[in-house]
């Protein structure tokens, strides 16, 4: 990884990382430039931009604000998200937490840093300063055991929409 | 909209001081609390937000339960629901400052969907936060004795002990002229356990976080994370090792005046059970020095070293299986009674207070 790359980008949040030189945030040994790569995201649908909002920034975060508090949640593959919903819908109202649909998008050079998966498929964005998320979901999965996914990509050449 | 409940509660609830975070993603959505001045156990488990509220269940529970539930043996409801009459508290909270709002207090089969967890959920440890300590928990049955207890968790931090010298990667060594000691008995192992943890520095050494002294009761330690589970991987290796672990003891039994008897390939012996414990075996023999140019090469310090892993390897087995109604809650592995060879039960070791 190009260290000099990864210095010079401007985090969106930057102003409000909790890191230091010692202990930079976010870790340069532990994240990535992103690169173009399909990922999904807990949201609702149709997305707005306060579904792309770190946990942090939000009014009702009562968290610790570390690193990974200022990154966005993404998984690497549908049937992680899918997973990890599930499970989520059984303990908590996770809808209303998180957000009604899992939205499958593709990531960029340039939207941001990128933190190795974890074994659970879960990998943190730390998005950069220019990037908007929210008008590139191309298809929304509902939760599992509810009604087939919805594709929204909008057709080449001005041909007929896609219809559910 | 926050569920509307009939009646706000009056009284001031107890005050709590958070513990640690259980499980979260992307915020907080279970963590352990105490009551301050008594230490009794709460839990709070988000339930519903409005803009900047956020609505928490809060329940006292049970350490016991509490221990079970992260070791996954129970389940989030029945960590919940554990004690008391059915009752809980519904506090919404201002999540800037913590604020409380408002406090209610129902019962359990009177919360709106999904304020309790459906059954069959279980701790889902990669929702866990970055622990620096890992509590390891031994739950002892109603027949328990002060001694239980302190035996527990001398043989628990002798193990953690050892293995913080020893585990592959660490570099570091045990104390300096360990194999020095002369082994002959229990005595000397239990001299050389005592100097060993005592060499372990402050800030890496196990705590006791707690013994609650009920009927039935628990013992709870506070270890270092990364500490924790090198001790729980090379516990689960332990029945795996048992032949390893007879083939060294073996000799290494022999009184010390008696090295000369030691095989040939005793060194062959020491690497097999050292790597099946995870043990750096350059982490227990001396430097090479004038007087001792080859360590491995001298039977005096193989047996002490053998003598050394051999009984590192039965405190393991005393740890995974402490006594007939004592569980290590906080490890995965289970250990059938008749799976103990006999040899963890000799007198070599025994004790030196």
């Amino acid at each position: 990884m190009n260290y000099f790359v990864f210095l010079v980008m401007a985090l969106k949040y930057q102003a409000q990382l909790p890191g230091t030189p010692e202990k930079p945030c976010p870790s340069p040994t532990k994240h990535s430039p992103s690169n173009e790569v399909r990922m999904f995201r807990f949201m609702n649908q149709a997305a707005t931009s306060s579904d792309f909002i770190p946990p942090a920034m939000l009014p009702n975060y009562t968290g610790d604000r570390n690193c990974d508090a200022y990154a966005l949640s993404f998984f690497n593959s549908l049937e992680a998200a899918q997973t990890k919903m599930n499970s989520f819908s059984k303990t908590i109202n996770a809808a209303k937490r998180y957000g009604t649909h899992i939205g499958e998008m593709d990531l960029a050079v340039g939207d941001g840093l990128v933190s190795r998966p974890k074994a659970s498929g879960h990998v943190n964005l730390h998005q950069n300063e220019d990037v908007l998320f929210y008008d590139r979901t191309i298809v929304y999965h509902a939760h599992s055991r509810t009604p087939p996914a919805v594709s929204i990509a909008a057709p080449a050449n001005g041909g007929s929409d896609d219809a559910p | 909209m926050l569920h509307r409940f009939p009646e706000s509660y009056k009284a001031t609830l107890r005050n709590l001081e958070v513990v640690r975070v259980l499980e979260q993603f992307d915020g907080v959505i279970l963590a352990e609390y105490k009551a301050v001045g008594t230490g009794g156990l709460y839990l709070k488990k988000w339930c519903d937000s409005e803009g900047s509220v956020n609505r928490w269940l809060i329940v006292r529970s049970d350490y016991r339960v509490l221990a079970r539930y992260l070791a996954g043996k129970v389940t989030m409801l029945e960590l919940l629901t554990c004690i008391g009459d059915g009752g809980c508290f519904i506090v919404d909270e201002e999540a800037s400052n913590q604020q409380i709002i408002e406090t209610y207090f129902t019962r359990f089969n009177e919360l709106p969907h999904l304020y309790l967890p459906e059954d069959g959920t279980y701790h889902d440890e990669d929702l866990r936060p970055y622990w620096t300590m890992s509590p390891q928990s031994f739950l002892v049955g109603s027949d328990w004795d002060v001694g239980i207890f302190a035996g527990i968790e001398k043989r628990y931090m002798e193990v953690s002990s050892f293995a913080y010298f020893t585990m592959p990667g660490a570099q570091r060594r045990l104390p300096a002229d360990i194999l020095n000691y002369y082994y002959d008995g229990g005595f000397a192992v239990g001299i050389a356990y005592r100097r060993i943890r005592k060499s372990v520095p402050q800030s890496n050494r196990v705590k006791s976080a707690g013994v609650i002294a009920s009927s039935p009761g628990v013992l709870t330690m506070d270890v270092p994370a990364e500490l924790a589970n090198h001790v729980a991987t090379v516990i689960s290796a332990l029945k795996e090792n048992i032949d390893n672990y007879k083939i060294l003891h073996s000799w290494s039994k022999l009184k010390p005046e008696a090295s000369a008897r030691v095989p040939e390939d005793a060194m062959s012996d020491l690497l097999n059970l050292c790597e099946g414990l995870s043990v750096d075996i350059e982490a227990i023999f001396p430097q090479p020095t004038e007087l001792v140019p080859n360590p491995k090469s001298d039977k005096r310090y193989i047996l002490a070293a053998g003598k050394l892993i051999a009984a590192h390897c039965r405190r393991l087995w005393e740890v995974l299986k402490p006594g007939p109604t004592v569980e290590y809650v906080s490890i995965k592995t289970e250990a059938e009674e008749s799976e103990i060879p006999d040899e963890v039960y000799d007198s070599d070791d025994s004790d030196v207070d």
